[in-house]
């Protein structure tokens, strides 16, 4: 009998034949005890502090916009470049940083058959395994039954092989219904579709174009959702937008313009302001890279508020908007400089 | 044409439907133009024939616009067949997006329009039909004008030739025709080409286009000599609604309209030479056309960043530089609409290429251009836009006074606009407003930008200056009520 010794199994040690069993079953909850047990499959080791690697996939149908999307946020195309785009062959991967130490592991995945057939088998680990990110791409007009099972077999092999990670849906080129009450209308029955495919798993949609700034705001939610500490940002971010007298703060990153965190003392109207922002500077930063040049800070006031966008810490961009005319540009480019250092350590991710 | 602000309502409406993507994303779109409709009373009455099918816009003012008036200087735009005159005048006047374009039907009747952005620069833009026949005299409305009439005030003539398509002989000739009909009309008529469309596969590089240049002007100058005594002097240009060209070109067709140009351009000069500037360049902020500049060469690069600079500063004080419209009191009761982060909210988001394709009103758009965020419907926009009463005044663009109705939405961009860009080339890009919709837009290096105060105190004399050369009451109060100066 080999099993008097210890109670405690090794983790992957499976006895062979039925007397194991039984001895492991007469010692009752002996069987129970997996100290360091580890489950196959989890990331097990912490982020660790000097650069943070998240993997992001990005998956559709072939043509639906997945490139394109990624060469606007990422790579400062314009939307109207992106007609030059070819099909991607296989997996194209970049590393894109963000926020300085974060860097997103951005596996843009053709969309043909041929690979998807791939993707489910021969390679189905080594795609679907640590993923922080699924971002999952349908074209607005109707999507096959083949694009669903696709869909629900890439949902599946990520619960396989990936914990935790988070689902994005976008229902790609939206502008193509003129029609904003149609194009609402479409966006919901799609998103009736894939939640309904979606096998229970929580997902988010959003309905987006690469002619207009939902695209912003799809992407804003993604890095959003990759960025930890989120809390701490926030209550600094608040603290220092009391402390401004402003009626908002927002945190951009540089390269991309995506909003990564807002404090708000003062509700604004518009909901979509953020996305229209990030729209608005990005492209202006795009016209600015015509002249050779780039923009290091702005002030745009009326009659009404000012607003005050600065180069914050080394990756992020902080605008500030005041509605108090008493205040000066040149205070609260003190105010922030003076901040700096603060966010310094809560944005060194 | 619906006169009653139900009809206003619908045209904005048809004009909410339309996704506009101009080459970059349509943050722009932000703004529902449509609401500008020349709305309620403002001074630019859109005189369009009707079959446009669009909404004119209708108001006490629109009254004495019924005649053709022989007063206001004029730009005249003609040319062959599907040449792009009106896709020229949309893109530049109504702020269509140069891939909408494509979807407008050929011009059937005589379109006229008054662009009347700022106080100062007003012009009229006659768009013709192709085919013209000037001794009969063409039909506007329920008049016909004939060709004394049509040139005889008309200070530039613009004829858009296709540089795509080979110049036919009927276009030249029917250019000798006309440049001879209006110089016995009129000696004084400036004489424009537009080599149109050198954009696309043709004309990849500089060169292309400057053979096309060179190709068709030979070809014109040689029509026109065999047939006037005296020599004519042509201008050529080559645009395409594509880029900045066209805007460049329209702007300098613009200025042989102002008589008060060179006076303007001294100003400029004389501000440039005391603040260290530069360039100067003052910008109608509607069309983005520069109406004056100073004596230096114009760089299109230049020119290309300030107006884009304008677009930032009209579309982030669009954003956050208005106040939510107050409820439903006040005349021509507007809908109370709060802007609410639901179904119509995202809609809106989604829709919001509306603001730009506002082809259903006139250059002007002073009104409605930058009034609101649309969220929650299209017809939030005309509301505050009352028909009966004379809302031109509101911000001034008369010049005559100030409407007391504080309960009216105040613009975006008004009185005290400025902004301040920093760019990191050592160049600082500076922007104030000096008249209701005219923004000066100064390039001033890093190292001379040291006394901000003593450039604002300039440009601030500059502003009175201008408003003395054209002999109207400062303008840019806004209902604060500040008084003039």
């Amino acid at each position: 009998c080999l099993l008097t010794v210890t109670s405690r199994l090794p983790s992957r040690c499976r006895l062979t034949g039925p007397a194991a069993g039984r001895q492991a079953g007469g010692r009752g909850g002996e069987a129970d005890h997996r100290a360091g047990e580890r489950r196959p499959g989890r990331a097990n080791c912490a982020p660790c502090a000097a650069t943070m690697k998240q993997k992001v996939l990005l998956m559709g149908s072939s043509g639906s916009g997945k490139t394109s999307m990624r060469s606007i946020i990422f790579a400062n195309y314009l939307a109207r470049d992106t007609s030059r785009l070819s099909p991607t062959m296989e997996v194209e991967h970049s590393h894109v940083r963000f926020l300085g130490s974060l860097v997103l592991n951005l596996w843009d995945c053709g969309g043909q058959d041929v690979f998807y057939e791939n993707y489910f088998e021969s390679q189905r680990q080594h795609i679907f395994s640590s993923v922080a990110v699924l971002i999952y791409v349908f074209d607005i007009k109707e999507a096959t039954e083949k694009d669903y099972a696709n869909y629900y077999s890439c949902l599946e092999a990520l619960a396989q092989n990936s914990d935790n990670a988070q689902v994005f849906v976008l229902i790609h080129k939206s502008d193509i219904i003129g029609d904003p009450v149609e194009r609402q209308r479409t966006f919901e029955e799609r998103q009736a579709h894939v939640l309904e495919r979606s096998a229970g798993i929580p997902v988010k949609c959003f309905a987006t174009s690469i002619w207009d700034e939902t695209l912003y705001k799809a992407w804003s939610a993604i890095v959003y959702s990759l960025i930890p500490d989120m809390e701490v940002l926030e209550k600094r971010l608040k603290k220092l937008c009391d402390v401004c007298d402003a009626d908002e703060v927002v945190l951009f990153e540089h390269a991309t313009f995506l909003v990564i965190s807002h404090a708000t003392s003062r509700t604004l109207g518009d909901a979509h302001r953020f996305e229209k922002i990030s729209n608005i500077i990005k492209q202006f930063k795009l016209s600015c890279g015509k002249s050779m040049a780039t923009f290091q800070s702005m002030t745009v006031s009326n009659g009404r508020c000012s607003a005050y966008i600065d180069v914050f810490t080394a990756n992020t961009y902080a605008m500030v908007i005041t509605t108090d005319r008493a205040i000066h540009p040149a205070v609260v480019h003190h105010n922030l400089a003076s901040a700096k250092s603060h966010f310094d350590s809560t944005l060194q991710l | 044409a619906g006169g009653a602000s139900a009809g206003h309502g619908a045209a904005i409406a048809q004009a909410a439907q339309r996704g506009g993507a101009r080459g970059r994303p349509d943050h722009k779109r932000a703004r529902r133009g449509g609401g500008g409709g020349g709305g309620g009373g403002s001074p630019c009455g859109a005189m369009e024939s009707p079959s446009d099918g669009e909404a004119g816009s209708e108001g006490p003012l629109l009254a004495r616009h019924t005649s053709v008036s022989t007063q206001r200087p004029r730009i005249l735009l003609l040319g062959p067949h599907r040449s792009g005159k009106s896709s020229i005048q949309r893109v530049v006047f109504q702020k269509m997006s140069p891939h909408e374009t494509l979807f407008l039907e050929s011009t059937e009747a005589l379109s006229i329009k008054f662009i009347a952005n700022n106080p100062y620069v007003q012009f009229e833009v006659w768009d013709f039909p192709c085919n013209l026949n000037l001794s009969e005299g063409v039909v506007f409305e329920d008049q016909t004008l004939s060709a004394d009439l049509i040139f005889g005030n008309a200070t530039a003539l613009v004829y858009v030739l296709d540089a795509q398509d080979e110049v036919s002989q009927d276009a030249l000739v029917n250019l000798r025709n006309i440049v001879n009909i209006a110089r016995s009309i009129n000696p004084n008529m400036h004489f424009e080409v537009f080599i149109h469309k050198v954009d696309g596969d043709l004309f990849l590089s500089e060169d292309h286009k400057l053979d096309c240049q060179r190709d068709i002007q030979e070809q014109v100058e040689l029509e026109l000599e065999d047939a006037a005594d005296t020599d004519i002097t042509l201008s050529f240009y080559l645009t395409s609604i594509y880029d900045h060209s066209i805007f460049e070109a329209f702007s300098k067709v613009v200025h042989k309209l102002i008589p008060q140009l060179p006076a303007m351009e001294n100003l400029l000069n004389f501000l440039i030479a005391n603040c260290e500037v530069e360039k100067a360049f003052l910008f109608d902020v509607v069309s983005k056309i520069y109406v004056a500049t100073d004596h230096n060469p114009v760089d299109i690069q230049s020119y290309e960043l300030c107006s884009d600079m304008i677009d930032v500063v009209v579309d982030v004080s669009c954003i956050y530089g208005l106040k939510k419209p107050v409820g439903p009191s006040g005349p021509g009761a507007r809908p109370d609409h709060d802007l609410e982060d639901d179904l119509s909210g995202d809609e809106a988001a989604i829709g919001q290429e509306t603001g730009g394709a506002t082809g259903d009103d006139d250059g002007n758009r002073s009104m409605g251009g930058y009034d609101g965020e649309q969220e929650g419907g299209a017809s939030s926009e005309d509301d505050y836009r009352n028909p009966d009463t004379d809302d031109t005044d509101l911000d001034g663009l008369d010049g005559a006074g100030l409407s007391d109705d504080p309960k009216l939405e105040e613009v975006a961009f008004d009185r005290e606009s400025a902004s301040l860009i920093r760019l990191n080339n050592n160049m600082i890009l500076y922007l104030r407003q000096v008249a209701s919709y005219l923004a000066l837009v100064c390039i001033v290096r890093t190292p001379n930008y040291e006394k901000q105060g003593l450039i604002d105190y300039n440009v601030e004399c500059f502003r009175k200056s201008l408003a003395k050369l054209f002999c109207k009451p400062e303008d840019g109060d806004d209902t604060t009520g500040a008084s003039p100066e």
